[in-house]
């Protein structure tokens, strides 16, 4: 039975009712959707904020990163090293494919033996 | 003192001397500009642009830095070195923010971005580029270099492990 019909309140929903049916004067604390002059306020200085990090990091690169690249460059001495590098790796694996009995003489004689090669009776 | 919003700069004729007339070292210190060729043919914003990109070069001043300049534009991008867009609604959001009194606070903000401004204008933009140029080509020959070697390690791995096996 509906309780307004009937004016009695259930046993079941005996201390639930204002949860049930709500306040109906309850307003949102948060208040409309409407930015405050203050609010707007906030934005510039955000944007202020986010712009004063942006020019401090390129002033950074400019002033502090790029003069200090330039004065103390890694990457010749890294490139003459990789070339070094290079150059030893190189040398090893042709010493390797060289040897007698190598995985690339086994290859390239399998190779030559199926093209040069008389088939066998 | 005003907020670094962008500023707009409407080319409607194709003449030189006016464009020259809007041009200065000081264009892009306090805000990031816009120039609108999209009113014009496409040969003359390619004039158009030339000069302005040619005014940035000769004068020795970056059209990136403290603020960008961009160019809107039917052109390619491809055409410039310049940025290029084809409609201002395509320019970074960031910029685009409504104008308005500033407060004792955004005021300070604003003038310590200012100080800064000042210091990145005095970089000689140039040099600038040369080294990042430089930079640039030197890691990428050492990230062949690097390249190369890793596989010849990769090679020798393999061989190492065939041989392992017999």
């Amino acid at each position: 039975m509906d309780r307004k019909k009937t004016g009695k309140i259930p046993d079941d929903i005996k201390g639930f009712e204002e949860f049930i049916e709500g306040e109906p004067d309850a307003h949102s604390f948060m208040g409309k959707g409407h930015p405050s002059k203050k609010e707007v306020s906030f934005e510039h200085f955000t944007f202020l904020t986010n712009d004063s990090d942006r020019l401090m990091k390129v002033r950074q690169l400019l002033v502090t990163k790029i003069p200090f690249i330039k004065r103390y460059s890694q990457g010749q001495t890294l490139i003459e090293k990789l070339g070094e590098e290079k150059l030893n790796l190189g040398n090893e694996l042709f010493n390797q494919c060289e040897k007698q009995g190598s995985a690339y003489r086994k290859s390239l004689q399998e190779i030559f033996e199926i093209y040069f090669n008389p088939p066998k009776k | 003192m005003s907020l670094p919003v962008y500023r707009h700069i409407h080319v409607r004729t194709d003449s030189i001397d006016e464009l020259v007339a809007l041009l200065s070292v000081e264009l892009n210190i306090k805000n990031p500009v816009a120039f609108h060729l999209e009113t014009l043919n496409s040969h003359q914003q390619k004039e158009m642009v030339g000069i302005i990109e040619n005014f940035f070069d000769t004068e020795n001043v970056s059209f990136k830095f403290p603020y960008p300049v961009y160019v809107i534009s039917t052109l390619e991008s491809s055409i410039s070195n310049m940025p290029i867009v084809s409609a201002q609604e395509k320019l970074p959001k960031f910029y685009s923010q409504k104008e308005g009194r500033m407060n004792v606070k955004e005021t300070h903000l604003a003038l310590k971005n200012k100080l800064m401004n000042q210091e990145i204008k005095n970089v000689d933009p140039k040099l600038t580029r040369d080294n990042l140029e430089f930079f640039a080509l030197e890691h990428r020959q050492i990230f062949e270099l690097q390249q190369e070697n890793s596989f010849y390690r990769t090679i020798l791995q393999k061989m190492a492990k065939v041989k392992k096996r017999g």
